[in-house]
């Protein structure tokens, strides 16, 4: 296995492994925050005395290393825990063998993906080495607190999650890309498996939510380290001293931008976990899956609802009735799709032969946990119930309900699902029964009293458990229980560990398809082979035609295989990825073309979220744009004028166009390095004001735009039909993509000039 | 019992003096017109509009998205309409495909 492998069974894999390394690291976090909640401010045996004298001072747990210990577990298990095992591992082991491709789209890119995901988790992780320690303003960073405390471990938060923002958008471009055009001959979108559907949905919300964030991610950043103050207001004191910044900001920026992503999240957290459990179930009840048309458009409903919900996370902020009610009504519709794609696995169930495998024992049990965690939120949906129970344990129960027992059981359900396809072997069964039942007792007793906690209006964060206070100390025994339960359970874990690391060197041999089921990737061999296919599957039938009268089995595998060895190339390093140089003939496009179209779509969304901060902004801000007047209109056309030189050049499509499009760019960027130490020599530098810090931002991050393109237009005027395997018609499709691209550009200069120099 | 009571008090009476150490430091103490609920608050009504904003350009997007898929469930229609739809039939003797029902797979 080489370690920078394009394989999308390698990356996979490497991507489920470093998850699973950090949702330990996560876990292990927790159950030291466990400790301080049991027994407040007791040294903790064992290992206190490996946190540091500044940490944990005699072993002592300090509130302010609490804070920090609370961060890094939410951050570590929701984004470099489940959503990369649930995506990044299953997503691209099994998409491609699902689909019946070589690999996925663009394997290179994929490969990009993950060590970017990797080194946005190494960083983030280095944060509890550095002075300071890591990021203590919790996993939602929310300002004024993580712009003014003084840990360096909070830049180090922003910057790894600017990485993992460009992880999820490449990523998610290539399984669109993929799912899209690279579907075997008769697989149609609906007899796509449930799965591939889930992670359709699942990589759209990623590739639209996730530059918002990276727009607050990159203000925050420039808050902390520039001085700019966009989530400062104007006369804020800290330490009984007005805070010496320009002012203007607004916090309620960071939490509109930061749901923004984070309330898709949720959706990006469960839609995989769905369609693992749908596979998993299907196969242990032989039956098919009741509804898969309905919970197919019920999947697609959640993703375009999700994205219209985010501010019910903000009822808090007084935002008025008409905005609250708007919010509520678009949760409560949300909730729609997940009942019915959850009611159509329970309804499945209905006259199945069920077989209690530990993977299917894990996905049974996530239906009931999954339940109890959606209705438990949706109270919070709802301005009035959400207000009492904001910030309280009731909070914290309802949402691990949904990651823990819910999600994580269907991703337990798919790793003891899939082994077998993955490594050959079977993992060991009793080892996992008493896996499931421990995981399953364990996470009740930690997580169902935490409703009673929240109920009885005890507040989460708090690093004493809550006994300063005498509603706390009458709940304090429910810390010391959940705390043993925590225990326990991470006690169950290390069979998990033994179970996988020992049945992966030594366990039973599994057939290739072990659990007779239909999907294509039980028919090919286990562990595949390179390129996943002998020979070029075709799709006859659906994804879960179980038990079919008159079939000779109960099951009848989607794919004939068929002779003809199209797409497959054994000797090659790389696979032969269809449609890079041709149209699908049923989606009229082909691979360039459409990555391009999403990465535009993923960068719409980033200048939506910077744009979205200028209105807001300017809207709020008393003393907007005096350093408009350093602006030069004609400065301004002078920028456009040579964008659409550039633009004009690029219509040529041959190498000397290319060439010339690249030094016009280079003289945009020249020209606007020198804009630039104009502004700082007359004294407009980020932290002037606001107007002069989304001048800075929105023209720099404009900037990287122009560079990549000239990156990209010297890198192929340079290597000509050589960058594209010596094939004319991929050279040109890249440079048809790469105009399109340049548009973008363009429209983006358009909107900043009018916004800074005419408006 | 008695001897958790004891560790309850106790760590009460370390947190209270950690408390008072840290105030006295006089650091971190924040005062935010934001979290005191002002409603008629400048930062609110923009916070309102940036909201708003952004509203509007999801549903923009996500339209387009929308017009996108039914495109290519047109496509995929007209194709499988010309092209025979490219499908595999299954071998003799085998079940036909549960898909083919009118009211479409598993239904």
């Amino acid at each position: 296995m080489r370690v920078f492998s394009t394989d999308h069974k390698v990356i996979g894999v490497q991507y489920a492994v470093t998850a699973m390394v950090f949702l330990l690291i996560g876990f292990a976090l927790m159950l030291v925050m466990r400790w301080q909640l049991a027994y407040p401010f007791q040294p903790v045996p064992l290992i206190g005395g490996l946190f540091g004298r500044d940490n944990a001072p005699g072993g002592v747990i300090s509130p302010e290393f609490y804070n920090q210990l609370g961060a890094m577990h939410g951050t570590i298990m929701i984004f470099l825990g489940v959503v990369p095992l649930a995506v990044g591992g299953f997503g691209n082991y099994l998409i491609p063998l699902q689909i019946g491709a070589s690999d996925m789209a663009f394997p290179r890119l994929n490969r990009l993906s993950y060590w970017l995901y990797a080194s946005a988790g190494v960083v983030m992780l280095a944060s509890f080495f550095v002075p300071g320690g890591a990021p203590d303003a919790g996993w939602t960073s929310y300002p004024p607190l993580s712009v003014i405390t003084p840990v360096t471990g909070q830049t180090m938060w922003l910057i790894g999650m600017l990485l993992l923002a460009t992880s999820a958008m490449f990523g998610s471009v290539n399984t669109i890309v993929t799912i899209i055009q690279l579907r075997a001959p008769g697989l149609t979108f609906m007899r796509l498996p449930f799965f591939i559907w889930a992670q359709l949905v699942t990589a759209f919300l990623l590739l639209l939510a996730f530059p918002p964030l990276e727009a607050a991610g990159l203000m925050q950043l420039m808050d902390r380290v520039l001085d700019t103050s966009f989530f400062l207001p104007s006369g804020l004191v800290v330490g009984n001293r007005p805070l010496a910044v320009a002012g203007e900001g607004n916090p309620l920026l960071w939490q509109h931008l930061f749901w923004f992503l984070a309330h898709p999240e949720v959706y990006v957290l469960i839609l995989p976990a769905f369609g693992i459990v749908a596979e998993v179930l299907s196969a242990n009840i032989r039956k098919p899956l009741w509804g898969y048309r309905l919970m197919v458009h019920s999947a697609v409903f959640l993703g375009f609802v999700s994205m219209l919900v985010w501010a019910h996370h903000m009822f808090l902020t007084g935002m008025g009735t008409t905005m609250s009610a708007f919010f509520q009504t678009t949760t409560m519709i949300v909730s729609i799709p997940s009942v019915i794609i959850l009611s159509a696995l329970f309804v499945s169930l209905y006259g199945g032969s069920i077989r209690f495998t530990t993977p299917n024992l894990f996905a049974l049990a996530f239906l009931p946990m999954f339940g109890l965690g959606g209705l438990t939120g949706l109270p919070l949906g709802l301005a009035a119930t959400d207000i009492p129970l904001h910030d309280t344990y009731y909070v914290i129960g309802h949402f691990h309900y949904v990651v823990a027992p819910g999600t994580l059981f269907a991703l337990f359900a798919g790793v003891y699902h899939w082994f077998p396809k993955v490594t050959g072997r079977q993992m060991n069964d009793g080892l996992g029964r008493l896996h499931f039942w421990g995981s399953l007792i364990a996470m009740n007793v930690i997580f169902f009293p935490m409703f009673i906690q929240g109920l009885a209006g005890l507040n989460r964060r708090l690093a004493d458990g809550g006994i300063t206070y005498s509603w706390g100390q009458t709940l304090q025994h429910w810390n010391v229980v959940q705390g043993w339960a925590a225990w326990a359970l991470g006690v169950v874990q290390v069979l998990f560990l033994v179970n996988l690391f020992v049945s992966w060197r030594r366990g039973r041999r599994a057939p290739d398809n072990p659990w007779e089921a239909t999907t294509l990737e039980w028919q090919t061999s286990s562990p595949p082979r390179r390129h996943n296919f002998a020979t070029a599957p075709a799709i006859a039938r659906g994804p879960y035609e179980y038990s079919m009268p008159g079939a000779a089995a109960d099951f009848s595998p989607q794919a004939v295989v068929v002779p003809a060895v199209a797409g497959i190339d054994e000797r090659g390093t790389h696979p032969r990825i269809p449609f890079i140089a041709d149209v699908r003939p049923d989606t009229r496009t082909n691979n360039v073309r459409l990555g391009m179209w999403l990465f535009i779509a993923s960068e719409v969304m980033l200048f939506g979220g910077l744009f979205s901060a200028y209105v807001l902004l300017r809207t709020g801000g008393a003393h907007w744009g005096h350093e408009a007047d350093f602006l030069s209109i004609g400065g301004g056309l002078g920028y456009a004028a040579i964008l659409l030189i550039a633009t004009l050049l690029l219509r040529s499509g041959n190498r000397r166009g290319l060439a010339l499009a690249a030094v016009a760019g280079l003289v945009f960027l020249g020209l606007k390095a020198a804009g630039y130490t104009a502004l700082i020599q007359q004294g407009v530098v980020p932290a002037t004001s606001t107007f002069a810090a989304l001048y800075y931002l929105l023209t720099a991050v404009h900037a990287l735009h122009v560079l990549g393109g000239v990156l990209a237009f010297g890198h192929f005027a340079f290597h000509g039909t050589s960058a594209t395997g010596g094939d004319q018609r991929r050279f040109d499709n890249v440079i048809q993509a790469l105009r399109r691209y340049w548009y973008f550009v363009d429209l983006a200069w358009l909107l900043v000039f009018a916004a800074f120099y005419l408006l | 019992m008695a001897a958790r009571i004891r560790g309850v008090l106790s760590a009460v009476g370390r947190l209270k003096r950690a408390s008072t150490a840290w105030v006295a430091r006089g650091v971190q103490t924040v005062g935010c017109t934001v979290c005191f609920q002002n409603v008629e608050s400048p930062l609110l009504d923009s916070a309102r509009v940036g909201v708003l904003s952004m509203a509007i350009l999801v549903v923009i997007v996500l339209g387009t998205f929308g017009a996108w898929f039914r495109r290519l469930g047109q496509l995929e229609q007209e194709h499988q309409a010309t092209a025979g739809s490219g499908m595999v039939q299954p071998r003799p003797g085998d079940p036909p495909p549960n898909h083919q029902s009118p009211r479409g797979y598993g239904q």
